[in-house]
């Protein structure tokens, strides 16, 4: 067994590296603005109750100027904002006004609060929402819409049934925020956020939903950040998904071959009867890539995780590198596979197949899971991001969660848990696979925080998956993460 | 007292010297000692400055012209001079000014190898500063090796002697600096897992069970306090161990075969209930080596049902809805339940306990216990098992409490590193010793642990802690 701790990936901005994409895009711009066709203004639509909009109106506001840091010895991780304008930072100009605004009547919303079905009142609130965000996408000029969700009508449509957390935290269904968790095995599940999401994608136009809770500014509630953080990942969300581009990017490694990532993610149907895998594609470091459907797949008897079979996996490896390869005009030289299962021979026969046939020489096939195995320190804080501990050639533990130093703390509750990585078909070394998934946790462009805890290409195959049961069969989904953030 | 006297002293000496040693040579013209000295003061101003990835500049041919040191990561560069007066700071933040270095770097030291001037400036360094985004103290930003030191003795004895060391190699002493590799305070960071080693025999015994199931079940009526719910091989075989009083003897039942560390091939509780015709030995490799995960499992069963026992001998009991292995008071009545146990020193601690109602003293509103589950896991040959620490909260011993997911969620927020750190060294030194003591087949070692040699800082023993992640407030 060997323990390291691997160095934190530095991501590149506009004029230079940084780890922090807080302190990146402060100090340094965010990646594109070296790019001559990027956009430097971002319309915002919003969408709420005429309080809602107001407090919208004021935080975005607020947001345009600088925020000071909450009060800390913690500087680095408290980081002041330092407004999203286009002198500096984002540099980009955000545009909003009562032309782009849809006000939503009070009445409305508690009439839609006293409905006592939970399904029916989930439809009947996406429904009013769907509304105003079609008219906005449809008759103004709107990059991003901004949904604010009064704190009472948030609660009356995300209620859960189940208090109590799915304790195998393998399971590919988590319990998040703002879900329900998995009713009887008969029942449509009902999430508004992801109703709302799918139903409103065929506009063309990304959503940005929150409580109005996190639009409001000076008196600090308890249970939420403080401002300026709000407002790093706010913004930075909406950048990314307005602007359809991106914020950072990974440092390149010009010794490296051409890679595309893919992640492979499963999703149970919303009536739970069938699981179909959800792929997402990373094409390059810079994060872009796409999403595709995958079909209803098989639950193994032994560990009840779903597989594919040998054509499936074939499929989605040569559909995802036909996207591949009319995005980049030419076929990888490496394709890394990122799954939370392991990989069955059938998989793996297939995707070898598909590879083979494009002429990919290089592969590794990757399980990405959370681990049993776990480390304490003998000093206050855990271990560091970055620790690894390669337990064979072949499989490891790697810390994408724990202490950092660059925020002389570890900004999580109890104890991290760590990822356990396992290679089952591999040209890199495990610590080589490690450090770029090390690398793909800080590729989430929904928030500012260095330390995402899955890769992005694991990350984004799990959150479409969450939206595509509900997207029709018969629709075409959206190719781009913005969607489904 | 005494000690951290002596070493301040020591600092305060030995930094004079260097001092003394850069003004003589720099008056011999001679700049191989500044030079030497850039980088022999890296690892002091990278613990000083908290500049973890601080790298000399010029010799990693950085583009960095007018700067010596640098770290990117936490943007503070070092301008490292012998000379000290006004016009060489204001050409160090010229420099930094035009060439826009306060992209890269938050601040700019000018670090004086020899004794900084009493005071310098403001005025003059304003004027050329202008409204850069940059800002420059004099009395902040010129340090010498003097400010240095006391830094150093604001901050704990065990960094400033090793600081102490760090300081003798800049003077020269090559030989304290050797030696320092292999002392104390030089220990790397050590980390444990929650992995303790398995052993258990190398050998695993099979037949198929031959028992009159309907006899067994009749005498147990007779003479035992109670019966399963179903008239199963499987429990039938535990109803014979029980009237035979080997109670104690594990099994796995798959595929009507009964699998054993017993060995039976000589006189074993299981003898009379299986056929003696059918029996086989097993190298225990053959299990786990298996390319059939059931007999993987088998093995992991064995091991668990093994460890089972032993625990339940002492009073903690598997509760298979819970998964978890559970501290019980050890007579009916108990208030409470302390086990002693030694890892580093001796201590003590409550496995399990009695929480008052707020409303009626007199009333218990839950019993609090104390638990932990384990899986199996081989890694480079060897078996290790993982060792899960956690509480649950009944209501009079026998059910799980309503509030338990609420009891344990708070129990847990206040738990951090080091007491989860301690759960994980307890459990294993309690199995360890227990199994010890016991005839048990399975015995456990204590908890693995790692030695980080860091070539880096990371000081992970800061006092400032947060009261825990606030939830991602963006819902999509």
């Amino acid at each position: 067994m060997k323990f390291k701790i691997l160095d934190e990936p530095k991501l590149t901005f506009g004029r230079g590296d940084h780890v922090c994409p807080k302190t990146g895009i402060e100090s340094l711009g965010v990646y594109d603005i070296n790019d001559e066709l990027r956009k430097s203004e971002l319309r915002v639509g919003l969408v709420g109750r005429p309080k809602g909009i107001d407090d919208l109106n004021g935080w975005l506001r607020h947001c345009q100027s600088f925020i000071e840091g909450k009060e800390s010895k913690l500087p680095n991780l408290f980081r002041g904002f330092g407004g999203f304008s286009d002198t500096h930072g984002y540099y980009c100009k955000l545009l909003y006004g009562d032309r782009s605004t849809r006000p939503i009547e009070n009445s409305k919303i508690q009439k839609i609060q006293k409905i006592k079905d939970i399904e029916e009142r989930i439809n009947s609130c996406v429904q009013l929402y769907f509304e105003e965000i079609r008219f906005l996408a449809e008759n103004r000029p709107v990059d991003v819409i901004v949904c604010a969700l009064p704190d009472d009508l948030f609660s009356a449509v995300t209620e859960s049934p189940s208090l109590e957390k799915i304790k195998n935290n393998e399971d590919i269904l988590e319990d998040r925020l703002g879900e329900q968790a998995d009713e009887e095995a008969t029942q449509l599940e009902y999430n508004f956020r992801r109703l709302l999401k799918a139903k409103t994608m065929p506009f063309g136009v990304p959503l940005q939903l929150a409580r109005e809770k996190v639009f409001c500014v000076g008196k600090n509630p308890r249970d939420i950040e403080d401002e300026a953080t709000r407002a790093w990942n706010f913004c930075t969300a909406l950048y990314y998904k307005g602007i359809k581009t991106i914020p950072w990017r990974l440092r390149e490694d010009v010794n490296k071959p051409r890679t595309c990532y893919v992640g492979v993610g499963f999703y149970k149907s919303r009536d739970k009867k069938t699981i179909s895998t959800s792929l997402a594609q990373v094409f390059d470091e810079y994060g872009h890539g796409v999403i595709l459907r995958g079909s209803p797949v098989s639950i193994d008897k032994d560990n009840k995780r779903p597989y594919m079979d040998k054509q499936q996996a074939f499929d989605l490896l040569s559909n995802a590198l036909d996207e591949y390869k009319r995005a980049l005009k030419q076929s990888p030289a490496r394709v890394v596979v990122h799954k939370k299962s392991n990989f069955r021979k059938e998989e793996i026969d297939g995707f070898n197949i598909a590879l083979e046939l494009k002429g990919v020489q290089l592969k590794d096939y990757v399980t990405v899971m959370p681990s049993s195995i776990k480390l304490f320190s003998y000093e206050l804080f855990p271990p560091p991001r970055g620790s690894f501990l390669a337990l064979s050639d072949d499989r490891a533990i790697l810390y994408t969660r724990g202490f950092i130093n660059y925020y002389k703390t570890y900004p999580g509750g109890y104890v991290p848990t760590p990822i356990e990585i396992r290679a089952f078909e591999n040209e890199y070394s495990i610590e080589n696979i490690a450090t770029e998934i090390l690398g793909l946790t800080k590729m989430n462009w929904n928030n500012a925080r260095l330390d995402g805890k899955w890769p992005i290409t694991l990350e984004c195959a799990e959150r479409v998956g969450e939206i595509l049961k509900y997207v029709e069969d018969k629709q075409t989904p959206q190719a781009s993460y913005a969607f489904y953030m | 007292m005494k000690a951290k006297l002596e070493l301040e002293n020591d600092l305060r000496d030995i930094v004079s010297r260097i001092m003394s040693q850069v003004s003589i040579a720099s008056k011999q013209t001679r700049t191989d000692i500044n030079l030497a000295s850039e980088d022999a003061w890296i690892p002091i101003l990278r613990e000083v400055f908290q500049a973890s990835k601080l790298e000399n500049l010029n010799r990693h041919q950085k583009n960095y012209p007018g700067i010596d040191l640098g770290d990117t990561e936490n943007r503070i560069s070092f301008q490292v001079t012998a000379t000290t007066n006004l016009d060489k700071v204001k050409d160090s933040v010229t420099t930094f000014i035009d060439k826009q270095y306060y992209n890269t770097f938050d601040d700019l030291y000018v670090f004086t190898l020899v004794k900084r001037q009493k005071t310098y400036s403001q005025e003059a360094i304003d004027k050329i500063v202008g409204e850069m985004p940059f800002h420059f103290s004099t009395s902040e930003h010129i340090v010498d090796p003097e400010v240095i030191v006391e830094k150093i003795t604001s901050m704990r004895f065990a960094t400033q002697q090793r600081l102490l060391r760090e300081l003798k190699g800049v003077a020269g002493d090559i030989d304290a600096r050797i030696n320092s590799l292999d002392t104390d305070d030089n220990v790397p960071y050590v980390f444990v897992s929650n992995l303790a080693q398995v052993t258990f025999p190398t050998s695993i015994y099979s037949a198929v069970p031959e028992i009159d199931k309907d006899g067994i079940w009749e005498t147990a009526k007779e003479f035992l306090t109670y019966l399963p719910k179903k008239k199963t091989t499987r429990s039938c075989l535990y109803l014979g161990l029980e009237l035979a009083g080997y109670s104690h003897a594990q099994f796995v039942l798959h595929e009507n075969k009964v699998f054993t560390f017993e060995n039976l091939e000589e006189s074993s509780p299981f003898s009379g209930m299986i056929d003696e015709g059918t029996i086989e030995r097993f190298d225990v490799t053959e299990f786990f080596n298996s390319e059939f995960s059931e007999y993987e499992n088998i093995f992991k069963q064995l091991l668990k049902s093994n460890i089972q026992e032993t625990l339940k001998k002492d009073e903690v009991y598997y509760r298979r809805k819970d998964r978890l292995f559970l501290f019980m008071p050890k007579e009916e009545g108990d208030k409470a339940r302390k086990v002693t146990w030694k890892d580093k020193r001796k201590a003590t601690r409550t496995v399990y306990d009695q929480i008052k109602s707020s409303k009626d003293e007199y009333k218990i509103y839950a019993h609090r216990h104390f638990g932990f589950d384990l899986t199996f896991t081989m890694i480079e040959d060897e078996w290790y098992c993982m060792i899960y620490p956690s509480w649950l909260f009944t209501y009079q011993l026998k059910r799980t409490h309503l509030d338990n997911h609420k009891l344990v969620s708070d129990k847990k927020k206040l738990e951090k590193n080091h007491s989860v750190r301690d759960h994980i060294r307890f459990v294993s030194s309690y199995l360890g010793e227990l199994t010890s003591k016991n005839e048990s087949f399975v015995k456990i070692s204590s908890p693995l642990e790692f030695e980080f040699k860091h070539s880096e800082i990371v000081d992970l023993s800061d006092e400032e802690d947060l009261e825990g992640e606030n939830e991602i407030q963006n819902i999509g």
